[in-house]
C-alpha cells in the first residue's frame, strides 16, 4: 500500500496526459539553435553577450578564428536560465618572454538570466567572463536585451574587466570598487578570483541583431572591448568600437558566421549545436517486439504448468531473442519467478517490458504473475511483479505506460541467486577497437590514439568473477609529449604521458572481484588486483541504495600501489590507502548531485562535488570540482582539479539498442590533487539500473 | 633509426587485422553493433523471423495482410502480415519484412513500432464510430507517441469528421465501391488529415491514410482481401 502511495506522488514529474505538451511556438526568449552564438561561443550578439538564451539543455560548440586569435567553446543551457561555458582559445605569438610564443588559456563562464522577456520588459542577464582561468578574458557584464517585432532585436549593457576596457568610466560603485587585481603568477590561475568581480572601469555596450531571412541573420555592435592585450602584442588594431557580424544557418544545427572586429580583423567561425533531446531516432529503431500472446491462444497449445523444464526452455530461447539471458526460471503454483541480466537495452524499463511480453508468449496459460529479477554483475538488484492479466488489458491502451508502471510492484531483491544448470561457469570475452584522448598539451592541443582492446571475464558463480583487459597501441600521438610534471606532490596521476609511452601491449585492467548483496538495501564489492592502468591494490565498497530511494550513500576503502610505467605488471614502491564516503542523489527533473568525501591517491583530504544534467535518453552532461587541504599553490597550475564530463548512449547516437557509451572527461589540467582510483566496476553505476526511479524516468519504453 | 621504419611496416598489417577482427565478442549484440558501424561489406539484412513466421502462417490459413506504404517514399510498399491479435482490446498487430510493426483496431492505426516516433499507443473509439456510421461532427481523440527522452507523451486531438463522396477501391480481381470519409485534426503546433475508405454495406475500412506521428507523418494502409 505505502508503495503504491508514493508512486502515484511521483507521478506529477513523468506523466502528462490529456493535455497537449507543446513547447510554445515563437517563444521569444528561445533562440534558433546555432545561430545568435557570439565569437565567445555564448548567446550574443559579435563579441558582446546578450541576455536571451540557448534552449535549455542544449550543448554548442562555437569556433572562431581571426588573426591568429582562436577561440573553441563549449556552451551548455544548464538550466532555462543558467549557463556555463568552457573555453579554449590559442592566442599565436601572444607572449614575448617565453620559449612558446603561443599562449593557450582555458576558461570557464557563468551567465545567469535574471528576468526572461515579456511583452514590455526586456530580457536581463547577469555573467562571469572567464572566472577562474587565467584572466586573459576576465570580465563581467549586465545585460539587457529585447526583440522589436519579429525581426530585430536589440541589447544593452555595462561590463567591467576585458568588457570595460573601451569607453570606460571609473567604477560605478566607487573608489573602494576601483581596483581590479590582476593575476601574476601561472599558480594562481584556475582560482574563482571573487576579489576582482565587478571591479575597476565600467564601460557601456550595445547591438542589434537583424534576422534578414530564416537563414540569415546581421548583428552590429558598440563593443566595450579594446583588446587592448592584443592590440600591444599580436598587432591587432582596434580602429573603432563598432563590430560587425553576418550568420548563415546551414543546417537545423550548424551556423556559419562571419565578422569584422575593430574595423581591421577579419574573422569566420562556425558553432554547432546538439539537443540532448533529438537522438538519432526518436524513441529507438530497435524492431523484434513481441506482443502480448493471449491467454486462450495459449491455452490451445496445451502447455503442461508442471512440466517446468520445457516452459524455462522456450523461455529462454524467447528471451535469447530479444538480448536477455535467463538467469533462473522457477514456478510456485502460477507464479513464475525468472532472473535475468539485460544485455542488450539502455534502460531497465525496457528490459521488462520485452521480457513480460516474451513470458506471455512462452509460459502456460495457468501462470497468472510474473517475478522478473533484474541481474547485474551476478548481484539481483530489484524484483518486478506483473500479472499476466494487466498486461494484456494495458498492451494497447492509451494510458497504458503509466499505467503499467503504477500496477507494477518493484522491490528490492537480496536473497541470492541459483542459476539454472549449465549456465555457471561461463566465459565472456570481446576484441574491440579503442580510442584515448589527450587535450590542451601546448605542443599538440589534441593528441589520440587508437588501437585494439581484449578482454575476457570468468564468471566462476554469479557475482565472482576474474577479469582481464589488455590494450595494444596500434597508432597514435599520446606518448610524443615532450613535457613532464613538475607538481611537487606524488606524481599520482601526472605522469600519465610516462604510461602513455608504452609501445607493446599493456595490461589495463586484471582483477578477482567479488560483488554480492549483504543485507536488504546494500551491495558490496571487493576487486584486488591490477584495478587500473596505474594503480594496483585491493579495492573494497559497500553501498546502501534502497529500491524506491532517491538516495544513495556509499563507502568505499582502498589500498593500492603505484604501477611501474615501464613494466607489464611491475609495481612501484608508492603505496596508498584511499577512501570515500558518498552520496549520490536524484533531483529529479534530470538533475543528478554526488558528494564524494575522504583521501584521494597523494595523501589529501578533500571533498569532490559533481553536478549532472542526466536526460532520460542517457545523454550526460556534468561538471566536478574537487578542493582538498593541499594548498592552491602547491597544487600548481590550475588551483585545484576540476573538469566536465559528456557521455553520449551508442543508442542515442544510432538508434539501434545498446549499453555501451561514449564518455569523455575533459579537464583543463591534469595535476595531481584530488585524484581518485578509477575503477570500472564501482557499485552505482552497476545498480542504479534496478532502481524504481531510474526505470520510472524512461518507462516510456516499457511497451516499446 | 630503425623505430620509424619498423613501424612503417607493421602499420598497413595492423590496420588489417583491425578492420578484420575488430567488433568480435561473445555477446552477439556488441558484434552486430560494431559489424554496422564498421566500413565492410555484409550480406544483405535477412527478413525478419517473426515476418517469415506470419507468412508461413499466413499462407497456411489465407488470411487477409495490408499493402501499406508512406507518405515520404510512395513508391516503397510494404506488406504486413498479422502477428496477433489481442483478445482484450481488439487491436491487430501486423509485421512487415523489415521488423517494423503497425497496430490496427478495426482499421484505425492505433500504434506503431520500430518507425521512430513511435505511437505507442491511442483512443481513437470515438473517431472510428462516427467514420464507420458515416456521421459527421467533433471528436476528440487521444495519442500517445514516444518522445526523444523516451517518455510516453499524449495529446488530445480535437478532429472534424466529415463523409465525403464514393469511390471505386481495387481489390485484386474486383473495384469494392467506398465511400470516403475525412477526418481533420488538430491539436496545438500540429494538424493532419487522415482519409478512409469506408464500404457502406459491411463498414469496414478497407483503405486509409492516418497519421503515424511527426516522425513518420501519413501512412497509407490497404486491405487486401482473403485469397
Amino acid at each position: 500500500m505505502a508503495m503504491t502511495k508514493l508512486r502515484n506522488g511521483r507521478l506529477r514529474n513523468s506523466w502528462v496526459f490529456a493535455a497537449a505538451l507543446i513547447l510554445p511556438a515563437g517563444a521569444m526568449a528561445q533562440r534558433a539553435m546555432a545561430q545568435g552564438m557570439s565569437t565567445y561561443g555564448a548567446p550574443g550578439i559579435v563579441d558582446m553577450p546578450s541576455a536571451f538564451t540557448a534552449p535549455d539543455g542544449t550543448l554548442t560548440f562555437t569556433s572562431s578564428h581571426m588573426q591568429g586569435h582562436t577561440r573553441n567553446t563549449l556552451h551548455f543551457q544548464i538550466t532555462p536560465r543558467l549557463s556555463g561555458v568552457f573555453r579554449y582559445a590559442i592566442l599565436r605569438d601572444y607572449q614575448t618572454n617565453n620559449a612558446n610564443p603561443d599562449r593557450f588559456d582555458r576558461s570557464f563562464d557563468l551567465q545567469y538570466q535574471i528576468r526572461a522577456e515579456s511583452s514590455r520588459f526586456p530580457a536581463l542577464a547577469i555573467g562571469l567572463q572567464d572566472f577562474g582561468g587565467t584572466g586573459i578574458f576576465g570580465a563581467e557584464y549586465l545585460v539587457a536585451s529585447k526583440h522589436l517585432g519579429e525581426k530585430l532585436s536589440v541589447s544593452a549593457g555595462v561590463g567591467w574587466g576585458r568588457f570595460g576596457s573601451f569607453g570606460g568610466h571609473s567604477s560605478p560603485f566607487g573608489q573602494r570598487f576601483q581596483n581590479r587585481p590582476v593575476i601574476s603568477s601561472i599558480n594562481e590561475t584556475g582560482r574563482v578570483s571573487f576579489n576582482r568581480f565587478f571591479r575597476g572601469d565600467a564601460a557601456v555596450f550595445a547591438g542589434l541583431e537583424y534576422q534578414a531571412s530564416d537563414r540569415l541573420r546581421i548583428a552590429a555592435e558598440y563593443s566595450s572591448d579594446a583588446y587592448v592585450e592584443e592590440v600591444t602584442r599580436m598587432g591587432f588594431e582596434h580602429k573603432t568600437p563598432i563590430n560587425l557580424g553576418v550568420t548563415y544557418q546551414t543546417t537545423d544545427r550548424l551556423a556559419l558566421s562571419g565578422f569584422l572586429i575593430g574595423g581591421a580583423q577579419v574573422g569566420i567561425g562556425l558553432s554547432y549545436a546538439i539537443d540532448p533531446r533529438r537522438p538519432a531516432v526518436i524513441g529507438g529503431q530497435e524492431r523484434n517486439m513481441p506482443p502480448v500472446a493471449p491467454r486462450r491462444a495459449i491455452a490451445e497449445l496445451g502447455w503442461e504448468v508442471e512440466d517446468v523444464d520445457a516452459s524455462r526452455a522456450r523461455l529462454s530461447q524467447a528471451l535469447g531473442q530479444q538480448g536477455l539471458q535467463l538467469v533462473s526460471y522457477r514456478q510456485t503454483g502460477t507464479r513464475a519467478h525468472v532472473a535475468l541480466t539485460n544485455t542488450r537495452y539502455a534502460g531497465s524499463a525496457q528490459a521488462l517490458g520485452r521480457a513480460a511480453r516474451a513470458m506471455t508468449n512462452s509460459l502456460p496459460a495457468a501462470i497468472d504473475t510474473f517475478e522478473i529479477t533484474l541481474v547485474a554483475q551476478g548481484m539481483p538488484l530489484s524484483q518486478t511483479t506483473f500479472r499476466r492479466a494487466d498486461l494484456e488489458e494495458l498492451e494497447h491502451a492509451w494510458d497504458g505506460s503509466w499505467q503499467s508502471f503504477v500496477r507494477a510492484r518493484i522491490v528490492d531483491a537480496p536473497a541470492p541467486l541459483t542459476p539454472d544448470a549449465g549456465l555457471y561457469p561461463k566465459l565472456d570475452w570481446s576484441l574491440l577497437p579503442y580510442y584515448n584522448l589527450s587535450l590542451f598539451d601546448p605542443d599538440s592541443p589534441l593528441r589520440a590514439d587508437v588501437g585494439l582492446e581484449a578482454a575476457a571475464t570468468y564468471h566462476f558463480t554469479p557475482g565472482l568473477s576474474v577479469s582481464g583487459t589488455v590494450r595494444q597501441k596500434l597508432l597514435g600521438t599520446l606518448g610524443d609529449s615532450t613535457r613532464r610534471s613538475n607538481s611537487v606532490l606524488p606524481h599520482v596521476r601526472s605522469d600519465q604521458v610516462l604510461y602513455d609511452q608504452r609501445t607493446g601491449p599493456r595490461v589495463e585492467r586484471l582483477t578477482a572481484d567479488y560483488m554480492f548483496r549483504p543485507a536488504a538495501n546494500l551491495y558490496g564489492r571487493i576487486s584486488a588486483g591490477y584495478i587500473e592502468q596505474m594503480y594496483a591494490g585491493l579495492s573494497t565498497e559497500i553501498l546502501w541504495s534502497p529500491v524506491e530511494s532517491r538516495l544513495a550513500l556509499g563507502a568505499e576503502v582502498n589500498y593500492v600501489a603505484q604501477r611501474s610505467p615501464d613494466t607489464l605488471l611491475g609495481l612501484t614502491d608508492y603505496r596508498i590507502a584511499t577512501g570515500h564516503a558518498s552520496a549520490y542523489y536524484d533531483f529529479g527533473n534530470s538533475y543528478r548531485g554526488q558528494v564524494d568525501v575522504g583521501r584521494y591517491l597523494a595523501g589529501d583530504w578533500g571533498a569532490t562535488v559533481s553536478l549532472d544534467r542526466k536526460f532520460d535518453n542517457g545523454v550526460t552532461i556534468g561538471a566536478f570540482f574537487t578542493l582538498t587541504d593541499v594548498p592552491f599553490e602547491t597544487f600548481g597550475e590550475g588551483s585545484f582539479d576540476k573538469g566536465f564530463r559528456l557521455t553520449f548512449p551508442i543508442d542515442w547516437l544510432t538508434g539501434q539498442p545498446g549499453r555501451k557509451a561514449f564518455t569523455q572527461t575533459i579537464r583543463p589540467v591534469l595535476r595531481d590533487g584530488g585524484a581518485r582510483l578509477s575503477v570500472a566496476n564501482r557499485l552505482y553505476q552497476e545498480v542504479n539500473a534496478g532502481n524504481a526511479n531510474e526505470m520510472e524516468h524512461n518507462w516510456g519504453k516499457f511497451w516499446r | 633509426m630503425t623505430y620509424p621504419f619498423r613501424r612503417a611496416a607493421i602499420l598497413p598489417a595492423l590496420m588489417a587485422a583491425m578492420l578484420g577482427l575488430t567488433g568480435c565478442s561473445s555477446n552477439p549484440d556488441t558484434t552486430a553493433l560494431y559489424a554496422a558501424a564498421l566500413p565492410v561489406s555484409r550480406a544483405k539484412p535477412a527478413l525478419d523471423p517473426a515476418f517469415l513466421a506470419a507468412q508461413t502462417r499466413a499462407q497456411k490459413t489465407g488470411e487477409r495482410f495490408l499493402l501499406t506504404t508512406l507518405e515520404n517514399n510512395p513508391a516503397q510498399l510494404s506488406i504486413f502480415l498479422s502477428q496477433m491479435r489481442s483478445e482484450a482490446s481488439g487491436v491487430t498487430t501486423w509485421v512487415g519484412p523489415g521488423g517494423g510493426q503497425i497496430m490496427t483496431q478495426n482499421g484505425m492505426l492505433v500504434g506503431t513500432r520500430g518507425f521512430g516516433g513511435d505511437i505507442l499507443a491511442a483512443d481513437v473509439t470515438d473517431s472510428e464510430a462516427l467514420i464507420r456510421s458515416f456521421g459527421s461532427g467533433y471528436v476528440t481523440r487521444l495519442m500517445t507517441v514516444i518522445d526523444g527522452e523516451n517518455h510516453a507523451t499524449t495529446r488530445a486531438f480535437r478532429c472534424a469528421i466529415a463523409p465525403g463522396e464514393t469511390q471505386p477501391v481495387n481489390q485484386g480481381a474486383i473495384d469494392v465501391l467506398t465511400r470516403t470519409v475525412t477526418e481533420t485534426c488538430k491539436s496545438r503546433g500540429i494538424t493532419f488529415d487522415n482519409y478512409y475508405w469506408v464500404v457502406p454495406t459491411s463498414r469496414e475500412i478497407i483503405q486509409s491514410s492516418q497519421w503515424a506521428g511527426q516522425t513518420t507523418q501519413k501512412i497509407s494502409i490497404r486491405n487486401t482481401p482473403q485469397s
